[in-house]
């Protein structure tokens, strides 16, 4: 059974998802179209959305039915968000 | 709770939720609920493949905004879009990916369906509905390969256009004119835009609708182990939100691996097709899906006079997946009860994997006989030998009967040894007899009939029968298949010490 902190940690956890995936959606408005570097930048901003969606998704169908998420998934899907994002300011 | 109970502790984006469900009647229960054993990513392979087509739909709306089906503007247009459409190059790309990504979706999706029997009563319409689909994806990708006219994609699509041209009429006609057409290039070139734009897409959708039509009818299918007996996997769970929003994580990671794909591996237009390019490329093969069948053709038997048996042979084993639930008509779904079906299964899978590799490692060279004897036949013997080992030390332990085996000490495992060893040697005696005897053939008719051509296939011919009955023997002894492995095994080492 989920405490209300859990629940708190949890709202956190989406808000920062959320807000994740604003920036991705603005920074993908503001590339250029045309340029080789910026179709690798979209790509990967979509990937974040994408990525990120799922996780909000998952959080809250688990949270919607009384169970807990698995830490295991969460941090790992919360890695791949990171890590598209190091790859978006490589590119 | 009441109802305003609720509405009271909903936040924001609960009473945003209430407000659309009460509009458009998301949670009423249109769908029937799916039992909580579902919720497994080999269960949803067939919606991941629906993801990756409505993926194409949209990439290829976009781009069939620019591109014009005319061998005079095709590779220009396909050029534009790489160069000068905003994110040409990514909607090319995935694009690709994605119907790459579908093709291997669809043949996991089948071959799974195939390996736990989901085809059985009352689910036989919806296999040969799933195959007549997955047939239809095949023809997306070949009619799609086409498109760019590229050197590669040209060339390709002729090698397809021929293995057509050697089916038996009215086939062979009937076939050319809806896929080629009368008229050269152009002629050709619209009739793949719009197989593969309109036509195909509207069968697949059709099909797709008939499916899930049926599975609506039937529910999704149980487990092999059956319902998975706890109180858990019997549970039902409602489309939405909890299905509705598993198959949207799926498809929405499916999506983010599709765009990683297309960062690592941006594709790259290939060089324009014109007659001089097409006579100085020397590796015409078709894409990666195709690659076994072309393999296939690629051997030294099948060439020419041998082709027409060969594409005959192809099209049996389609039509064999085809009427899968009419030939394994048994009750039994259980993997390990149905050692004949999977034994097959995989040997299928294995010969494709092995041929697709093959192919791709020697492109445009004929394959001699005895080296694909040798090799399909020594695929075929690995994973039979490997499979029935499997089974008799795996089934044993899942029917509780290795204690008894162990308790009639070493007879019975060294009769194990035999057995693969004798399994061993005849399938390997027989791969070299039906090398020999489709090489023999070959020389018939190279020779015109000579005596030596005449006793080399008799003798083969005696080889090859002589492999097939000791093997046939030795399954009967072995008794496949009934599930009782203690009283087979008895039965085997009492005849092997007669």
């Amino acid at each position: 059974m989920s405490t209300r902190n859990d629940w708190g940690s949890t709202k956190i956890f989406v808000l920062l998802l959320l807000a994740v995936q604003v920036v991705a959606v603005v920074f993908a408005w503001l590339l250029n179209p045309l340029g080789a570097k910026s179709e690798t930048e979209y790509a990967l901003l979509l990937a974040v959305d994408l990525v990120a969606f799922a996780l909000i998704s998952y959080v809250g169908r688990l949270g919607g039915t009384g169970k807990d998420p698995r830490g295991g998934y969460v941090l790992a899907g919360s890695a791949v968000v990171l890590f598209l994002m190091f790859l978006v300011l490589l590119a | 709770m009441g109802e305003a109970g609720d509405e009271a502790h909903d936040g924001v984006v609960g009473r945003v939720a209430r407000w659309f469900d009460a509009r458009l009647g998301l949670s009423y229960e249109f769908l029937r609920p799916a039992p909580q054993y579902a919720i497994n990513p080999f269960y949803w392979l067939g919606a991941l493949a629906v993801v990756a087509f409505v993926i194409q739909a949209v990439s290829g709306t976009l781009m069939m905004l620019y591109y014009v089906p005319d061998p005079s503007q095709a590779y220009q247009s396909t050029q534009f879009i790489f160069q000068n459409v905003s994110y040409g190059t990514f909607l090319e790309t995935v694009h690709l990916y994605t119907a790459y990504a579908m093709i291997l979706l669809v043949f996991m999706h089948m071959m799974r369906g195939y390996f736990v029997s989901v085809q059985k009563k009352p689910r036989e319409l919806m296999w040969v509905t799933g195959m007549l689909m997955g047939f239809v994806t095949l023809g997306l990708g070949f009619t799609g390969y086409l498109l760019p006219w590229t050197v590669v994609s040209k060339s390709a699509t002729d090698v397809g256009a021929g293995m057509i041209s050697a089916l038996p009429q009215p086939l062979s006609n009937f076939l050319s004119f809806l896929v080629v057409g009368a008229g050269g290039d152009s002629a050709e070139l619209l009739r793949f835009f719009d197989l593969h734009v309109i036509v195909l897409p509207a069968i697949l959708l059709v099909l797709l609708v008939v499916k899930m039509y049926m599975l609506e009818a039937h529910g999704i299918s149980e487990p092999v182990t059956g319902n998975d007996g706890s109180e858990k996997g019997r549970k039902l769970i409602p489309i939405f939100p909890n299905v509705t929003f598993y198959l949207a994580e799926l498809a929405t990671l499916f999506g983010a691996a599709m765009m990683l794909f297309s960062v690592l591996f941006p594709l790259v237009l290939q060089p324009a097709y014109s007659a001089t390019a097409a006579s100085q490329y020397t590796h015409q093969q078709p894409d990666w899906y195709f690659l076994w069948i072309y393999q296939l053709l690629k051997i030294s038997a099948f060439e020419s006079a041998g082709l027409p048996v060969a594409l005959t042979a192809v099209t049996l084993i389609f039509i064999l997946l085809l009427l899968l639930p009419f030939l394994d008509r048994g009750k039994v779904r259980r993997v390990s009860q149905r050692p004949f079906y999977v034994t097959v299964g995989l040997v299928l899978v294995a010969e494709i994997i092995v041929l697709t590799i093959w192919g791709y490692l020697t492109p445009g060279e004929v394959i001699p006989d005895e080296q694909a004897a040798l090799v399909l036949g020594g695929t075929a013997m690995a994973v039979v030998v490997i499979t029935l080992l499997s089974y008799r030390l795996v089934l044993g332990r899942l029917v509780g009967k290795l204690d008894t085996i162990s308790q009639q000490g070493s007879a019975i495992r060294s009769s194990g040894v035999w057995t693969a060893a004798a399994f061993s040697f005849l399938l390997g005696l027989g791969a070299l007899a039906m090398g020999s005897a489709a090489n023999s053939l070959a020389g018939l008719v190279s020779t015109g009939g000579a005596l030596g051509s005449w006793a080399y296939l008799a003798g083969a011919s005696g080889v090859l029968a002589a492999a097939m009955g000791a093997t046939a023997y030795l399954l009967y002894r072995v008794d496949l298949g009934t599930g009782a492995v203690r009283r087979r095994i008895r039965a085997f080492e009492v005849g092997w010490r007669e």
